[in-house]
This record gives structure tokens, sequence and C-alpha cells, in this order.
């Protein structure tokens, strides 16, 4: 076992992760502001 | 004039045992397509690309021939489909037009399984460090957990060549056994009264047409600035979903759902068996890797189910999440969801949880290709 190697996937586990979460977070809040800006019922009066 | 055996009969002088495992191992896939059906579109061709492969002298792989190089068919798609990685991206814009985000806006928050859910990816990354793998053959491994082939395949084939065989057969093989899998980890971690949680989902929410075509375009330009290594993967992904929800490519949509889905799955899958040579299958490490996968696997899913544990502690109880529903955050979309569904009704037979299960899975299916995405920026960097 190598404790460098060990050491550099503790490191890209733990950004990798967080970043992962943000991702998420951030496409959460693409998902609200879109719906949010684009409703269904909008569209439909349009129409 | 005499002719040796190994002239005449050279590929039966030149069988060894190991070639006569990996034809054992292709009719095993064979099997498992064919009489279980499980993933039968990809365990069918690499059961019989191995079978093809492990013959002493096939013509299918290049060969050198009385001193002249002869090109075998199966590494010329290896080299025009797999090293380029065309494959892998071309089945992702049909994965892409097979999908229907609208379940994700029905319930949003439950996007967050599909990173919570990709737990054990790390987890194992970790692991086979210590079991002494490199970095980049240890991301290349843990990327298996995502239960996403072409984002394994794509890993795999930049940091780790020679384990790509194995990771790929690992990554196609336990996604078709997500039934098995599943459910013992999720009974381990969660009591009865919480797998009887009934949830709470806006089934008759609609969503825009502009919502949902605005969606793969928003999510491109946000995957290209946070993160531009996964682009290639965001991007052909989330290429698919436009095709589909645009509503002026409707033809295109159902070609690239069919007609070139089951084009580039034939083909993967009988050039990834191109690599599952005795000489490169037949080792220790092949084990390992296949090891290292359940575990992945395993704790993708304890991942997601902790996570809902966690979520539920701050939750009102109305809005509480059946915990199992966590651990559809995998990516192997739609059977992950089925799974969970499949469960809820068996601990309560009018509790219906195929919704946000299906949105969870659809998240999932975001996240693994995130992290795909993420170890192909990180690991270079930490090289």
């Amino acid at each position: 076992m190598n404790i460098d190697i060990l050491n550099k996937a503790l490191q890209i586990s733990g950004i990798g992760i967080a970043t992962v979460f943000i991702f998420m977070a951030v496409f959460y809040f693409v998902i609200v502001g879109i719906d949010k800006f684009f409703p269904y019922k909008e569209e439909e009066k349009k129409k | 004039m005499g002719f040796t055996f190994q002239e005449i009969m050279p590929a039966i002088a030149g069988m060894t045992w190991q070639h006569l495992v990996m034809i054992a191992v292709g009719c095993t896939l064979i099997y498992l397509a064919v009489k279980k059906q499980y993933e039968p579109t990809l365990l069918l061709p690499m059961g019989f690309g191995a079978i093809l492969v492990n013959f002493p002298l096939s013509a299918v792989l290049t060969q050198v021939q009385g001193g002249e190089t002869v090109v075998g068919a199966l590494n010329v798609l290896f080299d025009a489909g797999i090293a380029t990685e065309l494959f892998p991206l071309l089945i992702f814009i049909a994965i892409g037009a097979m999908i229907d985000f609208s379940p994700l806006f029905q319930r949003p928050s439950l996007l967050l399984f599909g990173a919570a859910a990709q737990f054990g990816i790390f987890i194992t990354m970790i692991l086979a460090t210590i079991f002494g793998f490199s970095l980049k053959e240890a991301a290349s491994i843990g990327i298996i957990g995502a239960a996403d082939g072409p984002t394994s395949i794509i890993v795999a084939n930049q940091f780790a060549k020679d384990l790509l065989p194995a990771i790929s057969v690992a990554a196609y093989s336990y996604m078709a056994l997500v039934p098995i899998i599943q459910p013992p980890v999720i009974k381990l971690l969660t009591s009865k009264s919480e797998r009887k949680i009934r949830m709470k989902t806006d089934a008759n929410k609609k969503v825009s047409r502009t919502t949902l075509v605005l969606f793969p375009i928003i999510i491109t330009v946000m995957a290209g600035l946070i993160a531009p290594s996964s682009l290639a993967l965001i991007g052909f992904l989330m290429f698919g979903n436009l095709i589909r929800e645009c509503g002026v490519l409707n033809s295109l949509s159902q070609t690239a759902q069919k007609e070139l889905g089951n084009l580039v799955t034939i083909l993967l899958g009988i050039t990834i068996a191109s690599t599952m040579t005795a000489e490169r299958f037949v080792q220790l490490d092949t084990l390992m890797i296949l090891g290292l996968g359940i575990f992945a696997f395993v704790f993708d899913t304890a991942g997601g189910v902790l996570f809902a544990k966690l979520m539920n502690k701050f939750l009102k109880p109305e809005n509480k999440i059946n915990p199992m529903v966590g651990a559809c955050g995998i990516s192997a979309f739609p059977m992950s969801a089925r799974v969970i569904h499949g469960m809820g009704l068996k601990e309560d037979p009018t509790n219906y949880l195929l919704m946000p299960a299906i949105s969870t899975n659809v998240g999932g299916q975001i996240g693994s290709v995130i992290v795909g995405g993420l170890l192909l920026m990180l690991v270079p960097l930490f090289g």
C-alpha cells in the first residue's frame, strides 16, 4: 500500500463528493427556477 | 514431408486452460442473457465475443502470420469505437433520447440522492488504492459503482486500458444484478416502518415544453462552466434529450432511441469482448476488480439509503422520504426504480413509490455522469 496514493485518493474523494453535491444543488435551483419562470399553466393560457 | 500437429491444427495445439476458462465465461454470459434475461442486449454480444476471441490465431483479432500483419475486424471496431470513445458517447445520445426528465420536476430535492448514491465510487477508489492499484486504476474500478456502463468504459479507457475488459464486464453484469444486490443492503439498513413510509408526490404536476427544452441546454451550459471535462458525457446525454423534447425532431428522436441505440449496443458489446482475451482477463486483478465492483454497488446503495435517513431527521413528518428511494440514486435506470417500487409494494400493497423512485433514478443518471467527468478532471491533477 502506497500512503501517498491513498492520501491522494482521500483528497479526490473529498473534493469529488463535495463537488457532485454542489452540482446537484445547482441543478436543483435550475429546475426550481425554470419551472417557476415557465410554468405549465402560463403556456396553456398563451395557447 | 512431415507436418507437426501444431502446423495442421494450430488452434487446438495452442489452446490453454485459460482459453477454456474464457470460453466458459462467454457461455455463462450468454446463459445469463438468454435464460435469466440479465442485460441481454449487452451480455449476449459480450459473451459471444468472448468465445470468438479466445481461439488461438482467431481471425477476428489482429494476427501476424508469416511476417504479415492481418488486421482483425474486432480490433478495427475497437480502435474506431472504444479507443476514440465514440460508441459510449453515441449510446449517451440514445439514452438521452429515452429519458423523460419531467419526474424530476415533481420533487427536485430527490436530485440530491443522485449525489449521495455515488458514495460507493469514492470509497471503492480508496479501497482499491489500499489493495495496491494505482490512482488511475483505482478511479476506473470505483466508477463501476456508477452502474453506468458507458461512463465506466470512458473512464477506464482513459485511465486503465488494461483493466477495461474486467471493468466493463463488471459494470454491465452488476447493472443487471441490481434486483439481487440492492434489496438485502436496503433491508439491512432500514426498519420495517421506514420501508412503509408513504411519500408525498405531485403526480399530476405538468411541466411546460419550454421548461423541458431549456433543461438540457441549461444543464449543459452549467456543466461546461463548472466541470468542462464532464461535457462530452453530459453534452451527448443532453443532446439526445433535446432531440426528444424539442418537439420538431420526432423522427430523429425515435431513430436515436431505437436504431442508433440498438446498432451501437450490438457493436459496443462485441467490441468490448475483443479485450476479453485469456491473456488479459484470467488474472488475479480481474477477480479483485469484480469483488471491488460489488463493494462499490453495495456502498452506493448504502449511501443513498443512509442519506435519506439523515434527511428525514430534518424533514416534517408529511415530507418524509422512504429511505428505500435513496437507493435509486444509482444510474441503473429504470431497473433500480422498479426494484424499489416492488419492494415498497411488498411492504405495503397500497404504497406506490414508482414516481419518486423514477425521479431519484433520473437524478442518479445525471450524478453518475457528473462523477465520471469529475474523476476525469481530478485524477490527472493529483496524478
